[in-house]
């Protein structure tokens, strides 16, 4: 017999699971058939800028061969980061080193500081305490392979409130604030300080660790041009710099007259690699010491242009690199640290005097002429990564080169900026506008179409609309609310069309989706009623199947009531026998006075069922409408 | 209450014996390799830890969901509820005993594998707690996902036939692991996990509920 609540209880049961499971395989296929198009967007399409007027001086040469240029590609990182479990694994894997001097990094996510190498002194974020921790590694003993740095001695705390060397008594962050590391007095020698915004406050705070003192700068203004979000290092929150996107910057090439080499170059073994705060990635390579990625397997500019002509050499000529001295960080002691705002500006904070000493770029925004209207800079927020490099050549600083990458990762940008901030030149690639031009994309593009449409309507209006309001790696992670589908990226781009538009748009994108969806919903009603579900119910079930698509169906299927149905004894038609009372006249088992059934019937399969006396011709159509649904249970 | 639970524990035994060993077999491994192997790579976490916990995030899960279908399977064979039905209790309390004896089923199997792995990270010093940034988050998840395994092998064990049971559930099983995947360690993943179990727990309870013994 029917028991009370059962019914409602399995439906949400079935319906949870049904729903988590298919947004699971959608997201898998919608994954898949991104990594497929990726083949047309990414490792091919690598994004360049030319970046000739930074380092006029060098490019100046009348054998020059090719200008200096930044190129920013993005990886297969992208689809790496949409697995919350890679990061956690990479996150915490770089958290436990046994040596955060030599392996740490300064990214934000890792919340580990380093100082210069022989002070072995090391910053980091204490996400249980709220507080930074100042300390140092110590060295334990000497093993086989070299010494070892073990352990970690925590010297002093420091909080909102001041530096102490208990934790006790500290005001905690809530969370991490936006941090950059510096030197105090570098002409002294220097000492490892830090500059914190606490965004509570809306105040700069410095912290000088050996001398247990914290400066406190003057409350900011409330708005998006003073509120800091990131500072030194500027790069997407993710768990190692460079996983998505992939930045560089190849210096001018000149045409020189060199020895022939008697033999082909070797490529140089490389024995291992380190991770130096604030740097790339650099190798161990013999005869060389350690270098940067770039520089493997490349010649010495130095040894290029140096070259000592021999007179009984083979002279050829050769493009090789001009000689000069890059460096893509920014200098710990150099008085300013770099912070980025929430309008998506770069400013230089003065370490001294807290104050923003003129903008050194912006992120550049992703419009495309003729494709894209917007904003041509954007917030931190609104990005799926983002990439700031200054470019510092013979010491001198000549500028930065900034890339974004779009939330729904098709879009990324790269712009230069001079030394005094103007922009010099950007470029902007689409993967949608490019995956058309590929043999296959349209195909390809046909087919994401097709999976979005598979996606519950309800669902995918909710992830047009979290567009810009999730946070980009969250959306990748998105089960239920997909932020990076066609319609969502056809919305971002045409944000500033009319309603009318908009509304079309959505309709066109969605079609399939809701027209399956309506059609489900018309076999829901339709069964519904031949399995005896009231009109209240089947108008539930139908608003859901149309709303969910796919999942609701299914949830229909797996939870509808499994009964043959009898005749009603008080109004004929054909009622749950697990129901005490008729779904249709509200009786029981016990005739209802004055509402005697007939106890026979004609069929007409042509005309439909006909009834006897007393239910007129209401009656007559619903006896037909039972009739019916008699036979189709049969 | 603890007689009810005896009786629901005995159909989870058998198949409780595979995640055991397998827990044994773990532990031994990383204690014998944090000991007596050389000392651990000089950067990053052990390789030994993070091999240990992948056995525990995709294997014990299946363990789980195949314990939950085995409990079920003997009591439909055996006909353990219908017995107990017939002493002083209730179906409600038959329930809750058979959940109690899930919860026991998961201390017992990631107890020794918790306490091992803060042993051996306090044991490591690293600059941070191992055991507040590692294996507290790492192991909520974990046990989360298990138990929530459990719980969908408890519903669709419940259903009669073969099908449904054992391959729905390992295909349910698979489903979850692949959430936490996407979604990490996070507490997102959790609250997802918890609200499965919930649905699933619920389905189980009301067929139980309304079904034949």
């Amino acid at each position: 017999m029917h028991r009370p609540g059962g019914y409602v209880v399995r439906v949400v049961s079935v319906g949870l699971v049904s729903v988590t499971l298919f947004c699971l395989a959608i997201w898998g296929l919608r994954w898949m058939v991104e990594v497929l198009r990726a083949d047309n967007f990414l490792g091919h399409e690598i994004l360049r800028v030319e970046t000739a007027g930074l380092i006029p001086e060098k490019e100046r040469d009348p054998n020059l061969a090719r200008s200096s240029y930044a190129e920013v590609r993005v990886t297969e990182g992208v689809f790496v980061n949409a697995f919350g479990l890679v990061e956690d694994y990479a996150s915490t894997d770089r958290l436990f080193l046994d040596n955060p001097v030599l392996y740490g990094s300064a990214t934000d996510r890792l919340k580990v500081y380093c100082g210069p190498r022989e002070s072995r002194s090391v910053i980091y974020f204490d996400k249980n305490e709220g507080l930074f921790v100042y300390g140092r590694t110590m060295r334990r003993r000497e093993d086989w392979w070299g010494p070892t740095e073990r352990g970690f001695e925590a010297i002093s705390y420091a909080g909102r409130s001041g530096i102490g060397a208990q934790v006790e008594g500290l005001e905690r962050f809530a969370e991490m604030p936006p941090a950059g590391v510096m030197l105090i007095d570098p002409n002294e020698g220097g000492r490892l300080g830090l500059i914190v915004f606490d965004a509570g406050q809306r105040r700069l705070l410095r912290y000088d660790f050996e001398r247990g003192q914290m400066r406190r700068g003057e409350e900011m203004e409330e708005d998006a041009k003073h509120t800091i979000v990131q500072m030194g290092e500027l790069w997407g929150d993710h768990w190692r710099p460079g996983v998505i996107l992939e930045f560089s910057w190849i210096g001018p090439r000149v045409r020189r007259w060199v020895p022939e080499e008697p033999e082909p170059r070797r490529w140089p073994i490389v024995y291992g690699e380190r991770d130096m705060p604030g740097q790339q990635i650099q190798y161990w390579v013999e005869g060389r010491g350690w270098v940067s990625p770039r520089e493997i397997g490349r010649q010495e500019p130095a040894k290029a242009e140096t070259e000592v002509s021999d007179e009984s050499a083979v002279m050829v000529e050769r493009v090789v690199p001009v000689a000069m001295e890059t460096s893509f960080v920014w200098p710990m002691g150099g008085g300013f640290v770099p912070v980025l705002t929430a309008d998506g500006t770069i400013h230089k904070l003065d370490v001294e005097t807290f104050e923003f000493k003129g903008a050194l770029g912006y992120l550049p925004g992703l419009g495309l002429e003729g494709i894209a209207k917007e904003s041509p800079v954007l917030s931190q927020g609104q990005l799926l990564d983002y990439q700031v490099r200054p470019l510092f050549v013979d010491g001198k600083y000549r500028g930065i080169l900034a890339a974004s990458l779009g939330c729904t990762g098709d879009r990324v940008a790269l712009a230069v900026f001079s030394a005094s901030g103007l922009r010099m030149k950007q470029g902007v690639a689409y993967r949608n506008v490019k995956t058309l031009g590929h043999p296959g994309g349209p195909l390809l593009l046909a087919c994401q179409y097709l999976v979005d449409n598979l996606n519950p309507p309800l669902l995918t209006l909710a992830g047009a609309g979290a567009v810009g309001r999730m946070e980009p790696t969250a959306g990748q992670r998105a089960l239920f609310v997909a932020p990076n589908s066609l319609l969502s990226w056809w919305l971002s781009i045409n944000s500033r069309r009319g309603w009318r538009e908009r509304l079309l748009g959505i309709f066109l994108f969605m079609l399939p989706g809701v027209l399956l969806s309506g059609v489900l919903g018309w076999r829901v009603g339709r069964d519904g009623r031949q399995v005896g579900l009231s009109r209240r119910v089947r108008r539930w079930w139908v608003v859901a199947t149309v709303l969910l698509g796919l999942p609701g169906y299914v949830t229909y299927r797996l939870t509808r009531p499994g009964v043959v149905q009898v005749s009603c004894r008080s109004c004929g038609r054909l009622r749950r026998p697990d129901f005490e009372r008729c779904q249709h006249c509200g009786w029981g088992w016990q005739v209802a006075p004055g509402a005697a059934c007939p106890s026979w019937r004609i069929v007409d399969e042509e005309v439909g069922v006909f009834a006897g006396q007393g239910e007129g011709d209401e009656g007559v159509e619903r006896l037909a409408e039972s009739g019916q649904e008699g036979e189709s249970n049969q | 209450m603890w007689t009810l639970m005896k009786w629901e524990m005995k159909g989870a035994l058998l198949l409780s014996g595979a995640p055991l060993i397998l827990v044994a077999i773990v532990v031994v491994s990383i204690v014998s390799a944090a000991t007596l192997g050389r000392e651990p790579a000089p950067r990053g976490l052990p390789g030994y830890l993070v091999a240990g916990f992948g056995v525990v995030l995709f294997a014990l899960p299946f363990c789980a969901a195949y314990a939950g279908v085995g409990q079920m399977f003997n009591d439909r064979r055996h006909g353990v509820s219908r017995f107990l039905s017939t002493l002083a209790t209730s179906r409600g309390r038959i329930a809750v005993a058979r959940v109690l004896a899930g919860v026991a089923y998961h201390v017992v199997v990631f107890g020794p594998l918790v306490v091992t792995y803060a042993a051996i990270l306090e044991r490591l010093e690293y600059p941070v707690s191992g055991v507040g940034r590692l294996v507290v988050p790492a192991f909520v998840v974990a046990v989360l996902l298990s138990f929530c395994c459990y719980a969908v092998g408890l519903w669709l064990g419940g259903r009669g036939g073969v099908v449904v049971p054992w391959f729905g559930t390992g295909l349910l099983a698979a489903a979850l692991i692949a959430l936490v995947v996407i979604k990490g360690l996070s507490a997102e993943a959790g609250l997802l996990l918890v609200l499965v179990t919930v649905a699933a727990l619920a389905g189980a309870w009301v067929r139980f509920r309304d079904g034949a013994l």
